[in-house]
């Protein structure tokens, strides 16, 4: 059986307003196909990839930070937002790849429990920690999760491993978990 | 909340008219004798796995067990205020598990006139009673 395709999208070092705006524009693009037993050889969805390119702090559906914490971090140079993804509080910057999945779980052989699900296409996603600045978690309790700490591949390898190294060795493990094929758009720079 | 709804397609007539429920007397109680759909409560569901119920114009929504297990332990529920006016399909709400947000679509159209409060402390009555005090709106 053909594996699904989902498209590649590199962004590369992007404000973290332009992955919601494009992951907005795959949401809606997905929820108006008809589902995959109708078309044949139907993209599955898309993976947005980047590392966003300023300090940003993120709530989620319950919310996760006060107002006041959100003056405060503002005045730190950090934007804030709102998502609509499940947990609480978490940190967006430089030194993370940021990884969202926006999938149509109707495909037979991708199944991805997403972070958010709308009509069966997944949003939201995971942030991995590559040569990110960890002090900037030190301003929020991270996911609401007290006493625990937060760490990153340069501080567990003890050498600085940026975004660009880490990027082959994690398409090659999502597209072995998700028993996909990665089709890459070109972004215009 | 308990959704007023404008059309009432939920209960369609039933096939064959309904046969008339035996009756009796209770001491000082006269019972009377109701036949038709309108007591009708059947219950429907969506393709996105959620159930409404209707009595008397008035609709009430919830998520199947299928859902509530596919979910896995609700944490928080998103629901919308009372007065919010709905039409079929649109996003009502969302319900927050330990595994992901998952959106909340509206059977019919309507206005909100009620939201089970009980699931602000207690957002685990979605998993444990989802047909019944897991009810949404």
């Amino acid at each position: 059986m053909k594996q699904p395709a989902v498209r590649l999208v590199r962004l590369g070092r992007v404000p973290y307003a332009e992955l919601l705006a494009l992951q907005d524009h795959w949401l809606r693009r997905l929820q108006a196909e008809p589902g995959p037993q109708t078309l044949s050889g139907t993209e599955a969805g898309a993976l947005l990839l980047c590392e966003p390119a300023g300090p940003v702090y993120t709530a989620g559906l319950r919310g996760g930070l006060t107002p006041e914490e959100t003056v405060r971090l503002r005045a730190l140079g950090a934007e804030v937002r709102a998502t609509g993804r499940g947990g609480l509080a978490t940190f967006h910057g430089p030194g993370q790849l940021l990884c969202h999945p926006v999938l149509d779980l109707r495909h037979p052989l991708v199944c991805l429990a997403g972070v958010r699900c709308g009509k069966y296409i997944t949003s939201h996603g995971l942030a991995l920690n590559c040569s990110t600045d960890l002090t900037w978690f030190e301003h929020i309790v991270p996911c609401g999760l007290a006493g625990t700490g937060v760490t990153s591949l340069s501080k567990e390898l003890r050498r600085p491993v940026a975004v660009d190294e880490v990027m082959l060795p994690f398409l090659v493990a999502f597209k072995e978990i998700y028993k996909c094929t990665l089709i890459s758009e070109d972004i215009p720079s | 909340v308990r959704a007023a709804i404008r059309t009432l397609r939920v209960a369609s007539a039933p096939a064959a008219p309904c046969p008339p429920r035996p009756w009796r007397l209770t001491v000082g109680v006269l019972r009377t004798l109701h036949t038709g759909p309108a007591l009708l409560s059947v219950r429907k569901f969506t393709d996105k796995h959620e159930w409404i119920t209707t009595e008397n114009g008035i609709g009430t929504v919830g998520i199947s067990n299928f859902a509530q297990e596919a979910l896995g332990d609700v944490v928080y529920c998103s629901l919308p205020e009372i007065g919010t006016k709905l039409n079929k399909n649109d996003e009502f709400g969302a319900l927050e598990s330990v595994k992901a947000a998952s959106e909340l679509y509206s059977p019919l159209s309507g206005e909100v006139t009620e939201i089970n409060e009980a699931l602000a402390e207690n957002p685990g009555l979605v998993n444990k009673s989802c047909y019944e005090d897991g009810w949404l709106i």
